[in-house]
């Protein structure tokens, strides 16, 4: 019984944030964690970090519908965000072009970064409660071909 | 009748930038260019063409006197040409490039001195002499008094830390481990900075490895005054592996016969500890519990990254002491 009521407690104890986190590995060894992936409100701050990214390879940061393997993901909501305007979405950069000095976030050392991201469910005209949408990273556009360095982790929309 | 115009175009070109290999070890690359002779010596342009460019590296090219058999040149224009296939580069292989000269720079004097083009491959292979050319080169006989008195290349000196750094000679910083480069031009100017090379980064004159391994090249530019003309310089940079150190944060803090040390490292590794005195004290992720008086022994360890950085690995030793 004793060990009942503590098993009962340890898992009230367990902040609800953490059981809705989700975490995926890339293919270079780099990891990206989303704070909160289901029942996500409209207008609700997530915060999206990375681990072990490649430094010397920028990548934009963002909610996209989610695309088959392989393909470019978009519409995304902000879409690339060059000017850093739009705060829909992010450009994370230790090396960008002299245009992008200032406007690129750069990594954390160890190719880390947090980012706290206001997410709403729709992206233009799509809803993202009626299709499937994921917060993305990719490599920015001087590498806008190269498709390795996608990584999504999927957003369940509160209806 | 198109094969024999493409024969005669040949051989126009080949009157006009004539092949020069100079012996050292027969160096593979085969710089094509002119005009080598007559030159302007208040500033002329020489050409280059390539064959058998390298295909892992590349090339730099500079004004210098002619150095001893074998060495490198001593005496030499700063003013360097890179070229290379690194989309970064300045220089093409596959472009026109040009190299500027002048009877006069640092310490040389064309008129009394053998001058040319030092070619040699760029700071991916900076030991690697295999590539070294020399191409000698002569000037027009100087005009009697001239009008106005060419105007001299300005001249840059740069050091990390009191220590100066070599055109020709590599200097080494650590994965994410910034340094500042302090730079100071002859006539004064504020110099400007460029690194080309995706593996480092550079914030004003803060230069930054983003990896642990590899190279970079740090091109500074004065922009001269009324009395001397621009000059850049190019520095070779070696990147070697960071060293992790224990980032503080809320370490060192006790609770209740317990100490937290710190979690991870200034590269984001998580630190792992082990006590080896587990009867005066046990860990708990990166909480110490202190069981009794004595002496508390810790093995951390954090993962190294290959090519970023090494791994940690330390010995803490705490001494515990009864509070009276």
């Amino acid at each position: 019984m004793l060990n009942r009521i503590l098993l009962l407690a340890a898992l009230f104890a367990m902040p609800m944030s953490l059981a809705s986190a989700a975490t995926h590995l890339g293919s270079h060894g780099e990891s990206l964690t989303v704070s909160k992936v289901t029942n996500v409100k409209n207008g609700e701050k997530i915060i999206v970090s990375g681990a072990r990214f490649d430094e010397t390879v920028g990548i934009y940061l963002a909610m996209c519908v989610v695309v088959p393997k392989g393909k470019l993901p978009t519409p995304c909501g902000g879409g690339a965000d060059k000017s850093g305007t739009t705060g829909a979405s992010y450009w994370i950069s230790s090396n960008p072009p002299d245009y992008g000095v200032g406007l690129a976030k750069p990594y954390l050392p160890g190719g880390r970064f947090s980012i706290t991201l206001k997410v709403s469910p729709m992206i233009g005209k799509l809803d993202c409660r009626k299709v499937k949408c994921a917060i993305y990273v990719r490599a920015d556009h001087t590498r806008g071909d190269d498709r390795s360095y996608d990584l999504n982790i999927p957003l369940q929309f509160k209806k | 009748m198109s094969k024999v115009r493409i024969v005669s175009l040949l051989a126009v070109a080949l009157t006009a930038f004539s092949s020069i290999s100079i012996a050292n070890a027969a160096p593979s690359v085969v710089v094509q260019g002119g005009p080598y002779t007559n030159l302007d010596p208040n500033g002329a342009d020489i050409h280059f063409g390539f064959g058998n460019f390298p295909t892992a590296h590349g090339l730099y090219l500079y004004e210098a006197v002619q150095p001893a058999a074998g060495a490198r040149p001593t005496i030499f224009s700063t003013a360097q040409v890179w070229v290379s296939n690194d989309p970064q580069a300045p220089a093409s292989p596959k472009g026109d490039v040009k190299v500027k000269v002048t009877a006069y720079f640092t310490g040389a004097d064309c008129y009394h001195m053998v001058c040319g083009i030092f070619v040699r491959l760029d700071h991916t292979a900076q030991s690697d002499t295999s590539e070294d050319q020399f191409i000698p080169i002569t000037f027009a006989p100087a005009t009697a008094a001239p009008t106005t008195a060419p105007m001299p290349v300005d001249t840059l000196t740069a050091s990390i830390n009191g220590k100066a750094l070599s055109s020709s000679a590599p200097f080494t910083i650590a994965y994410q481990t910034p340094v500042n480069i302090d730079v100071v031009t002859g006539s004064g100017a504020t110099p400007t900075f460029k690194v080309y090379g995706d593996n480092c980064t550079m914030t004003g004159s803060m230069l930054t490895a983003l990896k642990g391994s590899g190279q970079c090249d740090v091109a500074v530019t004065s922009p001269g005054n009324a009395m001397s003309s621009t000059v850049t310089s190019h520095f070779p940079v070696n990147l070697i592996a960071g060293i992790q150190t224990p980032v503080p944060t809320g370490a060192g803090a006790a609770i209740k016969n317990s100490i937290l040390l710190a979690q991870m490292t200034n590269f984001g590794e998580k630190i792992s500890y082990k006590s080896t005195s587990t009867k005066v004290c046990t860990v708990n992720a990166n909480q110490v519990k202190i069981l009794k008086s004595g002496t508390c022994t810790l093995v951390a360890k954090a993962t190294g990254r290959s090519g970023l950085f090494s791994t940690y690995s330390s010995k803490i030793t705490l001494k515990v002491s009864k509070i009276k």
